[in-house]
């Protein structure tokens, strides 16, 4: 899709029936020993979408696949993002980077439109835009090197809107980098809107049952393949 | 000819000879929808201590090759929690249960078996003897701790005691034979090696507490050797694991002299992996019309 940045669209009956958006499956990697935890971005007419930045090993092996070829995927995952807290609001949806995956899902699903504020190193890395376009959503963009849109982070241009619109109406759903969510919770804090976030940590199993994956909430330590991982914006120990 | 796989271990009689690790299964029931549990031979669960332990920070998990470093930190519930809340949904699975405990003094070793010593459904208790990620030392590595702390629990509890130790011993068959003296009546073969790794992009250490715990398929030739060593010298009842992932390494595993095997890491990459060593050791045993486990416990060619 754009240096780095890879999309996959597999047959999976199953897994797209029964998938939310905010969950993942659990990728398995010729060459590398833990499976890879993948964000589903879109699933319809049997087909599952995934995508992806190239991070390390895995996913780099994992982008030389093509076209024809078989995954194995381990899923639906996780606990995804609560479709009913947008009834009668307006979604806002913060993406940072490869963030953009779970939350075209969750475009997919929402029933209306509403805005997305979506923040790059640079235009090319603006992946997906398209798709929510054509969904009809209001799209605002922020690059690093202003190649597109506002300069520097999408956060600024968030900061903005709640500003200067009222917040009573809107609920927030966020996914990118830590720092990213960070200030989408001071922000969600300071407006008083409600608002959940997508974490990642480094998984071992992605099932449950190794606690690898430990994030913390509310002053306890969750697991963010299980208990999330989705989690409200007020209740993540940044 | 159906052979039999079943096998007999700290006096348990378990219809086959696979267990899951403990910390590699949670508290039995996260997985019981993805997993065949019923078809276990037996469940080793997360290790308890008498207060509930919260854990390292993150990062708790890198990837090694062929294998997994962890620094879980022993997060558990606690003793009371863990009677309370996971148990009666333990004794539900229809497992033979073995419950892990461990203590940051002979204190409080005790004090979970006293927690544990009235309750119904536990089939034997695995004292964690040797986990490398806590801020004190490894218990197997001070004797005089190892026999205190078995002799207190054989005290205070009838069922078997199986003591579970580091690899990462000088003479791992003599911290053996400590242990059973003090009266262990069988030993789980082997916890984690201590290990590291440094993310080259950051300068920093993969993990949050710089060193933690290898397992995976990495470590199983150390795993063998020990399991071999130990039996060898003192010809006892023992649990064997490290890196099993098919049947065939089980085999290996039993030949070298354990009556069990644990079965953990490989549950990370399949859910299915335990029931479907299971399986394996069964297709093994036909196809090489072995009757029986106790046929080939130990019975590598010298």
């Amino acid at each position: 899709m754009a240096p780095g940045y890879y999309k996959i669209v597999v047959k999976a009956e199953q897994l797209a029936r029964f998938s939310l958006p905010g969950q993942f499956c659990q990728i398995s990697i010729l060459g590398v020993f833990l499976r890879r935890p993948l964000s589903i971005a879109g699933a319809a007419s049997g087909k599952l979408k995934f995508i992806y930045k190239v991070a390390g090993a895995g996913t780099q092996i994992l982008s030389q696949m093509k076209k024809g070829g078989k995954i194995e995927a381990l899923g639906p995952l996780g606990a995804g993002y609560p479709l009913e807290a947008a009834k009668n609001k307006t979604p806002v949806l913060i993406a940072g980077g490869s963030g953009i995956a779970s939350l075209s899902f969750l475009a997919q699903k929402l029933i209306k439109p509403g805005i997305i504020f979506f923040g790059a190193k640079n235009k090319a890395e603006l992946v997906n835009v398209s798709y929510f376009k054509k969904l009809g959503w209001e799209i605002v963009v922020a690059t690093e090197d202003a190649s597109a849109g506002v300069k520097g982070y999408i956060t600024s241009a968030c900061a903005n809107h709640f500003k200067k619109n009222a917040c009573s109406g809107m609920v927030i759903f966020a996914c990118g980098p830590s720092l990213m969510l960070k200030k989408v919770a001071e922000l969600a804090r300071a407006h008083k809107i409600e608002g959940y976030s997508s974490l990642e940590e480094k998984m071992a199993c992605g099932t449950g049952i190794c606690q690898g994956c430990a994030v913390s909430i509310k002053g306890e330590y969750k697991r963010a393949c299980t208990d999330g991982p989705v989690f409200n914006l007020n209740d993540v120990n940044w | 000819m159906k052979p039999n796989c079943s096998t007999t271990i700290a006096g348990l009689k378990l219809k086959n000879p696979v267990l899951v690790s403990s910390g590699t299964f949670g508290y039995g029931d996260e997985i019981s929808d993805l997993c065949d549990v019923a078809s276990l031979g037996a469940i080793v669960t997360k290790t308890i201590t008498i207060r509930p332990k919260a854990g390292n920070p993150p990062p708790r998990i890198a990837e090694a090759a062929s294998g997994v470093l962890n620094t879980i930190g022993l997060q558990n519930v606690g003793a009371a929690k863990f009677v309370g809340d996971k148990l009666p949904l333990l004794r539900k699975l229809n497992v033979p249960l073995i419950v892990s405990i461990a203590g940051h003094s002979e204190k409080e070793y005790l004090s979970v078996i006293e927690a544990l010593s009235g309750e119904k459904g536990i089939a034997a208790i695995e004292l964690n003897l040797s986990c490398p990620n806590l801020q004190e030392k490894i218990v197997c590595h001070d004797e005089k701790l190892i026999r205190e702390v078995i002799k207190g629990a054989r005290k205070r509890i009838n069922i078997p005691l199986i003591a579970k130790l580091s690899p990462q011993l000088t003479d791992i068959a003599a911290t053996a034979l400590i242990a059973l003296q003090a009266g262990a009546q069988a030993l789980s073969l082997v916890n984690t090696f201590p290990a590291m790794a440094i993310d080259v992009r950051t300068w920093k250490p993969k993990l949050s507490t710089v060193t933690g715990g290898l397992s995976g398929p990495a470590i199983k030739p150390l795993a063998l050797r020990a399991v071999w060593e130990v039996y060898r010298r003192q010809r006892c009842q023992i649990i064997g694991g490290g890196g099993i992932n098919s049947g065939e390494d089980a085999i290996e595993f039993l030949l070298a002299g354990a009556a069990a095997v644990s079965v953990g890491t490989a549950s990370f990459i399949d859910p299915n992996a335990a029931p479907r060593i299971a399986r394996e050791i069964e297709e093994y045993m036909k196809r090489y019309k072995i009757k029986s486990i106790a046929d080939m416990v130990g019975m590598v060619k010298s």
